[in-house]
């Protein structure tokens, strides 16, 4: 098999996030945020013995949520992914929540691009300070959805 | 022309704003760089149209069609007072048999909203 010539680069990516009822709304957050993690899903699995054999009786079950973790700059500008999303996790009532989507490859026609349903903000970074450090603030947030589901950009 | 959805697409801004793999659409509702890109990534693929006289209802109708120089694809995508005046239909029932084809073809009626940031 010869190697393949279509891999994606990790840095050029486009990440957007919705807190609106539908999701219709969506917010370009790419220029303001820089690492988007947990992203393994899991399936629940488990196994038993009998008393013949040598290996275990094994079964799957549902696939588990995820916990999708963004990593952004802190800034204190309106639109940018801190400030949306901190107005969003304070939002009061029973979980604050948000959609959000990412393309690997950069959000062009024929681009995948990874959608989840609406989650709950289950967590939220305010911005550390450290008087020892040289670099810009980073924050972030986690997000718990049920599912990603994929598709092809054509619009 | 008349492309089958290979992988599912996303269109529109909302969520659940997706055309699912399977169904069709036509060159009416993406443009030719669009279907272009698509085609080339393998999330669609052109569709040759079914004969007219194998579609439900339409044994007797196909021939005076298929005389006219009509298919499936041409009838979606022609004009329905031309193509009416080339069968010697009522336009009405052209209508009618358009939204039949785009029933039996799964194709789009409504224009997709475009959304693409990059594009």
């Amino acid at each position: 098999m010869p190697q393949t010539t279509t891999s994606v680069a990790m840095a050029c990516a486009l990440l957007e996030i919705a807190t609106d009822n539908n999701c219709a709304g969506w917010l370009d957050i790419s220029g303001s945020s820089n690492q988007l993690s947990g992203v393994e899903q899991t399936r629940i699995s488990g196994e038993t013995y009998s008393f013949d054999g040598d290996t275990a009786i094994i079964q799957g079950g549902k696939r588990e949520p995820m916990e999708l973790v963004v990593q952004s700059v802190y800034t204190e500008t309106a639109l940018e992914t801190f400030e949306a999303a901190r107005a969003a996790f304070e939002t009061a009532g029973c979980g604050a929540r948000m959609c959000l989507r990412w393309s690997p490859a950069g959000g062009a026609i024929g681009d995948a691009l990874y959608t989840t349903p609406r989650g709950i903000l289950v967590s939220f970074t305010y911005p550390p300070i450290d008087a020892t450090a040289g670099g810009p603030i980073l924050a972030g947030f986690t997000l718990k959805v049920s599912e990603v589901t994929h598709s092809v950009v054509a619009t | 022309m008349i492309y089958r959805v290979l992988a599912r697409l996303s269109a529109g801004s909302r969520l659940g704003g997706y055309i699912e793999a399977g169904s069709m659409v036509s060159d009416n509702d993406l443009t030719p760089r669009v279907i272009a890109i698509l085609v080339d990534r393998g999330a669609l693929s052109p569709v040759a149209p079914p004969p007219l006289g194998v579609l439900p209802g339409w044994k007797l109708r196909a021939k005076r069609f298929e005389e006219a120089g009509y298919d499936a694809i041409s009838i979606l995508e022609s004009d329905s007072a031309t193509v009416a005046q080339e069968t010697g239909y009522a336009e009405r029932s052209i209508e009618k048999w358009k939204n039949e084809l785009r029933g039996f073809m799964k194709v789009r009626e409504t224009q997709i909203t475009s959304n693409c940031k990059n594009c």
